[in-house]
């Protein structure tokens, strides 16, 4: 579905990714870890069309879509939640949720959009008793959950997180890695990037790990659990 | 003497609207990018020009030159995007401010050059028998303001509130990068936004050439006043807006009428400034929160 070859990112003087090779199947869930300015923020930015990749090739759904403008990329059917979330305050929670759906406009799409609403409003039941309420007055975690909500209404086919644990209490974190999980059972296909190596390890398919720009490993996400590299720097265990 | 007050307060009320489809202007700017834009008032003084020279040298039919008039002038505000806005390397508030004002400087340069500097007049829409209401006289072409606001205000708010495009522009005035990574074309929605102000500033060029003599520079002072009505109102707040605008009419109105006509632009500017060190948000401001 996603495929990404050599791609380079030059950010003013810096060189942010430094030839980063990626795949993304349908039906999975791919992770990319890394600390604090591996480059992993950058990377979901450069597929999204936020920031300008010099080098390389982005492949979505058969089609080269580097250098297209973000609006272009999501019409595709790339969704990326950002970090922080970014919802809109000052609206309400439903016309967060109708601003998802923006890009269905069809009666048909329409239709479609509202049996994606009601299974949003499933899959988060709290969104659903705070439909009138300013998105502004929710918490942090009910806040995340209205930005996957708001990228599930559109024409989702591929969905990326960027670090949706931040700032969020463990048992909301565990949460919303319950319905990424769902999400996958459902047919949806997810990219995941965070901090929180565990939990991304954890529920992920495959996994790359990124440092300084570059892809340093990948693999099946337990094997990349087990790997006693990956527990000394990323889990926090001490060498055997 | 109470039939002056009434007299003042209902004259109040037509130059009032105006000041509100001015700060409607600014309004719909800064929902959709957060700057403040100083070419308002030049969009109302080329609205009334081209209205002139539709009507006087063209003969077009009233109607249709209202409509030419506002395209027309919703044209240049698309071009001032296009071309000053949009290509600009930084996205500062500041600086984009800063090039409203080139633009407003240049529109200000290309009337003076195409209509020259001698003022422009039309005939009022609807004959000039004034019409009596409550003890005061009052001008058709006032009625015809006052009746124009409203429905724009009416049609803007269920605009910004229930219709796709709308909501778009408020959530890219939010959040620029949110509203892209949802699928909306932010620059189509700035561009938008630009040509609903132009077309607003031509309205109330349009409305209000036949009862002042249009000249060059008029858009510079009524821009002034129509941007001290949004601030009066809660910058950026349709309602704040017309709100804004009517109460500065009104109160320029009665200062003129009953202390001197010599404050009459100053009361704008004082009560801009009380506004500012009292309560900068306005009397119908939320703050950071809602604004439409």
């Amino acid at each position: 579905m996603l495929s990404v070859k050599g791609l380079h990112v030059y950010y003013g003087g810096l060189h942010a990714l430094k030839g980063v090779d990626l795949e993304v199947k349908k039906g999975e869930i791919v992770a990319i870890i890394g600390r604090n300015g591996a480059g992993k923020t950058t990377l979901l930015n450069a597929l999204s069309g936020l920031v300008k990749a010099q080098k390389g090739t982005i492949t979505f759904t058969s089609r080269d879509i580097r250098g297209l403008k973000p609006h272009q990329i999501v019409e595709l059917g790339l969704y990326q939640v950002p970090e922080g979330r970014l919802i809109f305050a000052p609206l309400t929670v439903l016309e967060n949720l109708e601003l998802g759906s923006y890009l269905r406009n069809s009666p048909e799409e329409k239709r479609r959009a509202r049996e994606d609403l009601e299974y949003v409003l499933e899959l988060f039941p709290i969104l659903k008793e705070r439909l009138h309420q300013q998105a502004g007055t929710l918490s942090g975690g009910e806040q995340q959950m209205l930005a996957i909500g708001r990228a599930l209404v559109g024409k989702t086919r591929l969905l990326a997180l960027d670090e949706p644990s931040l700032g969020l209490a463990p048992m909301i974190v565990k949460e919303i890695f319950q319905i990424i999980l769902r999400l996958r059972e459902d047919g949806g296909t997810i990219l995941l990037v965070e901090q929180n190596a565990r939990a991304a390890l954890s529920i992920s398919d495959r996994a790359y790990v990124m440092e300084a720009g570059r892809v340093i490993m990948e693999g099946p996400s337990r094997e990349l659990l087990d790997r006693e590299e990956v527990q000394r720097a990323y889990l926090g265990k001490k060498g055997r | 003497m109470e039939n002056n007050l009434s007299q003042f307060f209902f004259s109040g009320i037509a130059t009032g609207a105006i000041y509100a489809l001015i700060a409607l202007g600014f309004c719909i700017i800064e929902n959709s990018t957060k700057i403040v834009n100083f070419a308002q008032g030049d969009f109302l003084t080329l609205g009334g020009m081209f209205m002139f020279t539709l009507l006087h040298a063209l003969h077009v039919p009233l109607i249709l030159a209202v409509l030419l008039a506002i395209g027309a002038t919703a044209l240049v505000g698309v071009a001032m995007e296009r071309f000053t806005i949009r290509p600009a390397r930084s996205k500062e508030t500041v600086i984009l401010v800063f090039i409203t004002i080139g633009a407003s400087i240049f529109i200000r340069g290309a009337i003076k050059i195409l209509w020259g500097k001698s003022p422009k007049s039309l005939p009022y829409f609807s004959g000039d028998n004034p019409v009596g209401i409550l003890g005061a006289r009052i001008l058709p072409q006032s009625l015809w303001i006052v009746a124009v606001t409203i429905l724009v205000f009416l049609i803007l708010n269920y605009f910004y509130r229930n219709t796709r495009y709308g909501k778009a522009m408020r959530a890219v005035a939010y959040d620029r990068r949110a509203a892209a990574l949802l699928g909306i074309n932010v620059e189509k929605m700035v561009m938008l936004s630009f040509a609903l102000a132009g077309g607003m500033g031509a309205i109330a060029g349009v409305l209000i050439i036949p009862i002042t003599t249009m000249t060059f520079d008029m858009g510079v002072v009524l821009g002034l006043k129509g941007f001290a009505a949004a601030v009066l109102g809660g910058y950026g707040n349709v309602m704040g807006a017309v709100v804004g605008g009517l109460l500065l009419g009104v109160m320029e109105s009665l200062g003129a009428g009953l202390v001197s006509s010599t404050f009459k632009d100053v009361i704008a500017f004082v009560i801009l400034l009380l506004v500012l060190f009292i309560r900068p948000r306005g009397i119908l401001g939320r703050g950071e929160g809602e604004r439409v």
